[in-house]
């Protein structure tokens, strides 16, 4: 899973980019509108922070594009106006929730689990696939109940892979959503990754796509090609 | 008129003016009149003396004889004080007087001497007292060597009976004119000053919210004075609202170094910790009063506002109904009326923004809102009831939830003010918000508005 943070304040971005990465999250940081809205553009992110007083571009402009352009994940507004009118322009130009200032980190921590796993139409906050459990939370995953003890970068493949269940998902895509852009990437990784992960699972869900990518099953239910 | 008013100060110098006007024209009519009377009075004892003069004549025996016709039948009643006689200067027993006189005398005060015609004014008073005014001509007749003494008189107390009469006229009529002048001049400065008092209504109006600037046509004279009052308004209203914003501004802007504070205080050892979390919430506080009070302020002076019920429901919905997806929203609006608030938008939109959110947060399914105009005596009334299937509260609970930063279900993110803000926004328009069951099983809570 990985994220944006867009806050012009350094030490509330430092904060939020702390909890998020504590958390198991890949995380991009900006600190102005142009440069968070550029990101947003060009990289497939799993959900954006985004503040709404910001220098060179304010919020609502960057999410408005970003909207115009097609670009539709979830987005949580920053706002340290609590009016309803300033919601409801937040809200209209496109946000998929708001925190107002001053909030406490793990709040908006809270609200971006909730909208990763709405965007992936999972409405409870634990995913399941078979024996396997997701707690989004809490950042825990289980095995018919025993917890599994994984790395962050085999966390968030696997949080990736659950919160895409029964998809086709290249490597280049779990690439893109596993490492932040400052980390050199090499898509083979992703192999020893999953071979971690069906070791430390001990089942088999996680299917080979020939050619195409990786699939995540329950064991048991029947591929779909 | 009360006192030190411009109509007060205009009526005064008015009235002044007509009283002394009044009083001068009285008196220069009246002198005038009294001259032309004495001088009339004086020349008609003279010409009376002169038909004296030309028809009493003495006969050959040197007696006086004579019927001087002097057209006045005053000369013929007794004591009427008009008199006249004839009498020989050297044998004064060699005399004829008028019937009036009935053998009297005219007495002559002493020291009075003829002018150098031979004539002479005195004054004296008869047997009766009265005051007598008399002219004496002295000349030779007959045979040229016997001087005689023509005197005639008038009875002075009919001059001044005359010009008091003619006083008492000039005074009831110029006093009639003088009321006159003080009553117009009351209907002209009232309906002269007329668009003043209406000025100062509208500025009332706007002292106390019913309008926003002094509307309306007004006279040339006071135009200029309407229109700078007009831009003082406009100036006054602008520097108190950026103030305002800059206000807003200086709120809003504390809020991302009280996250940062606050989320540091995690971080901190625990005796750090605790004063930094004291003060960031002390701090919050404040900012939360400044802006409660700025908003507050902003409505002073806009009761003149409405806001259509429809519009900010819906968008307040979709709003709520995308954050929440899992919950259905239903608007019952009046059929075939208009619902309109007696408010600022602002207002509204906060009020139902956080009875939506509270819905929200608790409704499992379903949230209905329900708009209805209830007919009754007094102001108009707008009634919002909004409903959720959640689990509800307990009276105690209601209660609670009305105390300004409490919250019921620690557990559920907000800042527990949602329903404080509410009851605070409705009193401020002399509203009510009330909770209770509702029809889908949870909460329900009806607010009372004025609406237009």
């Amino acid at each position: 899973m990985r994220i944006l943070v867009i806050e012009d304040d350094k030490d509330l971005n430092r904060q939020l980019v702390e909890v998020f990465a504590d958390a198991g999250y890949a995380v991009d940081t900006a600190l102005d509108g142009e440069e968070g809205h550029f990101l947003g553009e060009t990289e497939p992110y799993d959900a954006v922070i985004l503040d709404i007083g910001l220098p060179s571009m304010d919020g609502i402009t960057v999410l408005e594009n970003w909207r115009r352009e097609g670009r539709n994940m979830p987005v949580l507004m920053l706002t340290a106006r609590d009016r309803w009118s300033d919601k409801v322009s937040g809200i209209d130009a496109g946000a998929d929730d708001y925190v107002t200032k001053p909030f406490h980190v793990e709040e908006v921590l809270a609200r971006v689990r909730a909208l990763i796993r709405r965007a992936a139409g999972h409405a409870a906050s634990l995913i399941e696939c078979g024996p396997v459990a997701l707690d989004t939370r809490i950042s825990k995953v289980t095995v018919d109940g025993n917890p599994v003890k994984l790395t962050s970068h085999e966390f968030r493949l696997l949080s990736y892979l659950m919160h895409h269940q029964d998809k086709v998902l290249s490597r280049t895509e779990l690439t893109e959503h596993l490492y932040d852009q400052d980390f050199d990437r090499d898509s083979n990784t992703i192999e020893v990754f999953v071979g971690r992960l069906r070791k430390k699972l001990g089942i088999d869900c996680i299917e080979t796509v020939r050619g195409l990518g990786y699939r995540l099953q329950a064991p048991g239910s029947a591929g779909t090609d | 008129m009360k006192a030190g008013t411009l109509s007060r100060r205009l009526f005064l110098l008015n009235s002044l003016w007509a009283l002394v006007a009044v009083a001068l024209i009285a008196f220069v009519l009246t002198e005038a009149y009294q001259r032309n009377a004495e001088r009339r009075f004086s020349d008609l004892l003279t010409a009376n003396l002169y038909i004296l003069m030309g028809t009493v004549e003495p006969g050959k025996d040197g007696i006086l004889s004579g019927q001087p016709d002097l057209r006045d039948a005053r000369y013929q009643r007794f004591g009427s004080g008009w008199y006249w006689t004839v009498n020989s200067v050297q044998k004064p027993e060699n005399r004829i007087t008028s019937a009036s006189l009935a053998g009297g005398f005219i007495n002559v005060p002493s020291g009075i001497s003829l002018d150098e015609n031979y004539l002479r004014l005195f004054s004296y008073s008869d047997d009766k007292g009265q005051s007598i005014s008399a002219v004496e001509g002295q000349t030779y007749l007959g045979s040229g060597l016997d001087l005689y003494s023509f005197k005639v008189t008038g009875n002075k107390a009919e001059l001044a009976e005359e010009i008091a009469t003619f006083r008492q006229t000039v005074i009831a009529l110029l006093g009639l004119f003088g009321l006159g002048f003080v009553a117009a001049s009351y209907l002209i400065v009232r309906i002269g000053l007329k668009p003043i008092s209406g000025a100062t209504a509208l500025l009332a109006d706007i002292r106390e919210g019913r309008a926003e600037r002094l509307e309306g046509v007004f006279p040339q004279e006071i135009q200029p004075l309407i229109d700078e009052t007009n831009a003082l308004i406009e100036s006054n209203r602008s520097v108190v609202e950026r103030a305002r914003t800059q206000v807003g501004n200086l709120a809003h802007s504390l809020k991302t170094p009280l996250a940062v504070l606050k989320n540091e205080a995690g971080a901190a050892p625990p005796a750090l910790a605790r004063i930094m979390r004291e003060q960031t919430s002390m701090m919050q506080q404040q900012v939360q009063n400044y802006l409660d009070r700025a908003r507050i302020a902003a409505r002073h002076g806009t009761v003149t506002s409405r806001t259509e019920v429809a519009p900010v429901l819906e968008r307040i919905v979709r709003v709520i109904g995308k954050l929440n997806p899992h919950v259905e929203m239903k608007i019952d609006l009046p059929r075939g009326r208009n619902a309109v608030f007696a408010g600022e938008q602002q207002d509204f939109e906060e009020i139902m923004g956080n009875l939506l959110e509270n819905a929200a947060r608790f409704a499992q399914r379903r949230i209905r809102v329900s708009v209805s105009l209830p007919s009754q005596d007094g102001p108009a009334r707008l009634q919002v009831l909004v409903e959720d299937d959640g689990p509800g509260m307990t009276a105690e609970e209601c209660e609670l939830a009305m105390k300004r930063g409490t919250r019921i279900d620690e557990s559920s993110p907000g800042s527990g003010l949602g329903l404080a803000i509410v009851r605070d926004i409705a009193s401020e328009y002399q509203g009510s918000i009330s909770l209770g069951k509702s029809g889908l099983g949870g909460l329900g809570a009806t607010l009372v508005l004025p609406a237009r």
